[in-house]
């Protein structure tokens, strides 16, 4: 029904509205393109910069040759950028460069590491103000790994939101409504690598929202863009790529968040929420460097399958093992392939799970397999061992025909292990003959 | 002037009924300057010489004669002597430490790592050694190396064999993990005091443990080098991060002390909390003597009840007793030097059930080693093992 609406009000918009856009000067682009792109030019009669005399040229003016009146070639058009925005919502981007939206692209050159000759000046788009911290972790050869299709439509998609108010707001509606949704914030803060959006709906605070409306519970906008703030890294208390921030920016940012939940709650309340959700994420964290561990292991005794050295080599760090931010999700043995699991889906939901106040998120989907996956890895990684163990005692048979020296204690139980490979004993006899050799041993 | 101390002493110090006679007020020290820290001081395998660090120098010295040779150009921190009769040396070296050997006329010297710190080694020979891990080559370094994340710290436990120089083999690298961002450097040197337990031939991996809202406890454990499985012992109560301790030589009963120094004798198995015993001693470094009749802590024997049964220091709780092989002499470090107290008789000899019992489990780590028992077999039979061995 709402869909209907909207459709009936935009095309009654384009009828109903004067030929000329209002605050078009010269060439009259609603000529054209009321015909070309009616959705486009309804959407734009509908919103606040048709309202206050914003048009076609004080976005655009880059896009075509005024004199001409030629649109660029296909692929030439410049998108309206953050920098066209800022002209008239100077505070509002001044809070979204300050905040995690405003590093999407800057994250990306961090990623690669690979910048030797920046000047000096351009420290601070990755790193924090006069530190080597930098703003962001991110996995960029995840980037570099995939095709310019699955880069344009998977990555930059979302990414793009530090250049892209559009992002969130629409190219040509101004909807703060569409803006403040969370189904808006959804488009990227869902899915398996981060569920905030499906956290925060099936909580406590998303089920009063859905039931009762905007005035009986928070959305995302309520806590992360507190007061109508463009800035959504307020309250977040380490950077985006988890690393932490200094001891006295984390306890302001925690303090912020907290005076945002007072609204509701009291500060004791929610502060013992936000410190499990501390503690929970110290826990997860402390699992994956035990998975990790395990799996430097496997590599360091050449029993990861395919080994680094069989594999395409990785975009940043070449021929190595990379269980770090610079992490891929392919050309990967078993137990890397659910490390990455648990490193970017199980750890990061088991955390978020508390502070978006989702029980079930925290523990079926988070905690629960984050646990179940390091067992699959050491379990694996015993598998591995033994069958390396095996191979070695098989390739040594044939080295071994009589299998040990006469005072070899064992040589009992080496002749009856090499029959029972053979084939020439069953299970049964062979463990019956090695319980009666060990008993003599006096094992 | 050494000869004329170490003279002296053997004036001073004379075998009697508990092996120890110490006649008048504080001698002065044999050698002077040696640091009180584990690692100081290393007996030969024939408990003729000693091996001491003296400042920057490393020095050799004939425990009979007095006589020492010193090399000054090792900076060292920590010494030990291996079956082969070379000294196994852990030095500066800049900002990183070298694991070297040195003959023990100090004429030859060959490089076998470099480690970062914070780290500390130690060597273990063969009487130590676990036949059954497997090695042709004569050492292996026991090392412990912190990795502070900001998680936490992450104490990396490790046995490996240095068959040839710069070529170690990793034989277990046990990770524990404490939630404390920084380590003190003397928790891994602590560790490295006596990490292996004899017998059993496992790796003792304490754990400082401060959990919010809880006292502070160190958990030791023991991890099966072959298999990597460990197994908790038992918690300890305190705020000392390093708490060394020392194994009974039949592996049995692990002796520390608490926070305020005094001596805990904890039986293996016996879940029982680790209570301090009776007596007077109070220490740091408790030491049990190779027969497992005497204990050295801060300048008194005891007996394992506690009971005090010859006084050697008097007011040095941060002492430290080296013995002999054989026992019947002791080397202690304290803050004023080295002392060598020598004539001990061992009240009781050693148990030979021990011996009998480590063969087997040798034996049977070998088999699982070889994949000639299984790991459930392995765990199975070990099990009976340990308990007819403690019954016995």
């Amino acid at each position: 029904m709402k869909t209907i609406t909207l459709v009936l009000s935009v095309l009654m918009a384009i009828l109903s509205y004067p030929a000329n856009g209002a605050g078009e000067t010269g060439t009259d682009c609603l000529s054209c393109h009321t015909r070309e792109t009616p959705g486009v030019v309804g959407y734009w009669k509908l919103s606040a910069h048709a309202e206050k005399g914003v048009g076609c040229r004080n976005c655009h003016a880059e896009a075509y040759d005024e004199a001409t009146h030629q649109a660029p070639a296909p692929g030439r058009r410049k998108p309206v950028e953050a920098a066209i925005c800022v002209r008239c919502h100077e505070k509002a981007a001044r809070e979204h460069f300050a905040g995690r939206h405003g590093v999407g692209f800057r994250s990306g050159i961090a990623c690669t590491r690979n910048h030797p000759d920046a000047a000096a000046a351009t420290c601070a788009s990755c790193h924090q103000a006069d530190t080597k911290t930098p703003f962001s972790e991110t996995e960029c050869a995840m980037f570099l790994a995939q095709s310019p299709q699955v880069r344009a439509e998977g990555c930059i998609a979302c990414h793009k939101v530090e250049n892209r108010c559009d992002s969130c707001h629409g190219s040509h509606d101004t909807s703060l409504d569409a803006a403040r949704s969370p189904e808006t914030c959804a488009t990227c803060h869902m899915g398996p690598d981060h569920p905030q959006f499906e956290m925060w709906r099936t909580s406590r605070h998303g089920v009063l929202f859905t039931g009762k409306g905007r005035d009986y519970a928070p959305d995302c906008a309520a806590c992360h863009m507190s007061g109508g703030s463009h800035n959504v890294s307020v309250g977040v208390t380490i950077g985006p790529g988890g690393q932490p921030y200094p001891d006295k920016r984390r306890d302001n940012e925690r303090m912020a968040m907290l005076g945002i939940c007072a609204g509701c709650h009291a500060k004791d309340f929610a502060g013992k929420n936000l410190g499990n959700g501390d503690e929970i994420r110290r826990q997860s964290d402390a699992m994956l460097s035990e998975a990790a561990r395990i799996i430097e292991s496997l590599n360091v005794d050449g029993l990861l399958m395919p080994s680094v050295a069989e594999r395409k080599p990785h975009p940043v760090v070449g021929r190595a093992l990379e269980l770090g931010p610079q992490m891929l999700y392919e050309n990967l043995s078993g137990v890397e392939a659910e490390f990455f699991r648990m490193k970017k889906f199980h750890a990061i939901t088991a955390w978020k799970g508390v502070f978006h106040q989702s029980p079930d998120y925290a523990h079926w989907y988070g905690n629960a397999p984050l646990k179940l996956s390091l067992s699959q890895i050491a379990s694996e990684a015993m598998q591995l061992r033994r069958i390396k163990r095996l191979e070695d005692r098989l390739d040594n048979l044939s080295k071994m025909p009589s299998t040990g020296s006469g005072d070899d204690p064992a040589r009992g139980l080496r002749l009856l292990r090499e029959r029972y490979l053979k084939g020439e004993l069953s299970a049964d006899e062979y463990e019956n003959g090695k319980n009666e050799l060990l008993k003599r041993l006096g094992l | 002037m050494r000869l004329s101390t170490f003279f002296l002493l053997a004036l001073v110090i004379s075998s009697g009924c508990a092996g120890v006679q110490h006649r008048g007020g504080v001698p002065a020290p044999l050698v002077a300057g040696v640091s009180a820290r584990p690692g100081a001081v290393a007996w030969s395998p024939d408990g003729e010489r000693l091996a001491v660090i003296k400042g920057g120098d490393l020095v050799v010295l004939d425990a009979a004669s007095g006589r020492s040779s010193t090399i000054g150009d090792v900076d060292p921190v920590f010494v030990d002597w291996s079956p082969g009769d070379d000294l196994l040396v852990v030095g500066n070296d800049g900002g990183k430490r070298l694991l070297f050997t040195m003959s023990a006329d100090l004429s030859r010297r060959a490089t076998l790592k470099t480690i970062d710190r914070p780290d500390a080694a130690m060597w273990i020979s063969s009487p130590e050694l676990p036949e059954s891990i497997g090695t042709s080559g004569s050492y292996a370094v026991l090392s412990a190396a912190a990795d502070e994340s900001r998680i936490g710290t992450f104490v990396t436990y490790r046995l490996e064999y240095a068959e040839e120089p710069g070529n170690g083999r990793i034989i277990l690298a046990h990770r524990a993990y404490s939630p404390e961002r920084k380590v003190p450097a003397d928790y891994l040197v602590g560790w490295t005091h006596n990490p292996v337990r004899p017998v059993h031939e496992t790796l003792l991996t304490p754990r400082f443990r401060k959990p919010p809202a809880f006292p502070p406890v160190t958990l030791f454990a023991t991890v099966d080098p072959v298999t990597g499985e460990e197994s908790e012992l038992f918690e300890l109560s305190g705020r000392r991060f390093s708490v060394p301790a020392s194994w009974s030589p039949d592996g049995s009963r692990l002796a520390l002390t608490d926070d305020a120094g005094r001596l805990i004798v904890y039986a293996t198995g016996s879940g029982a909390y680790p209570e301090p015993a009776a007596g007077e001693a109070l220490g740091l470094y408790p030491s049990w003597n190779p027969v497992g009749s005497l204990i050295y802590l801060g300048g008194l024997l005891v007996d394992p009840a506690g009971n005090t049964v010859r006084r050697l220091i008097s007011d040095d709780p941060a002492s430290i007793g080296v013995w002999s092989p054989d026992g019947a002499s002791l080397a202690v470090v304290t803050g004023k030097g080295l002392y060598i107290f020598s004539g001990i008789a061992p009240s009781t000899a050693f148990d030979k059930t021990a011996l009998a019992l480590r063969g087997k489990l040798r034996l049977l780590r070998r088999l699982y080693k070889d994949s000639l028992v299984t790991g459930d077999e392995y765990r199975e039979r070990k099990r009976m093992l340990l308990e007819g061995g403690m019954t016995e």
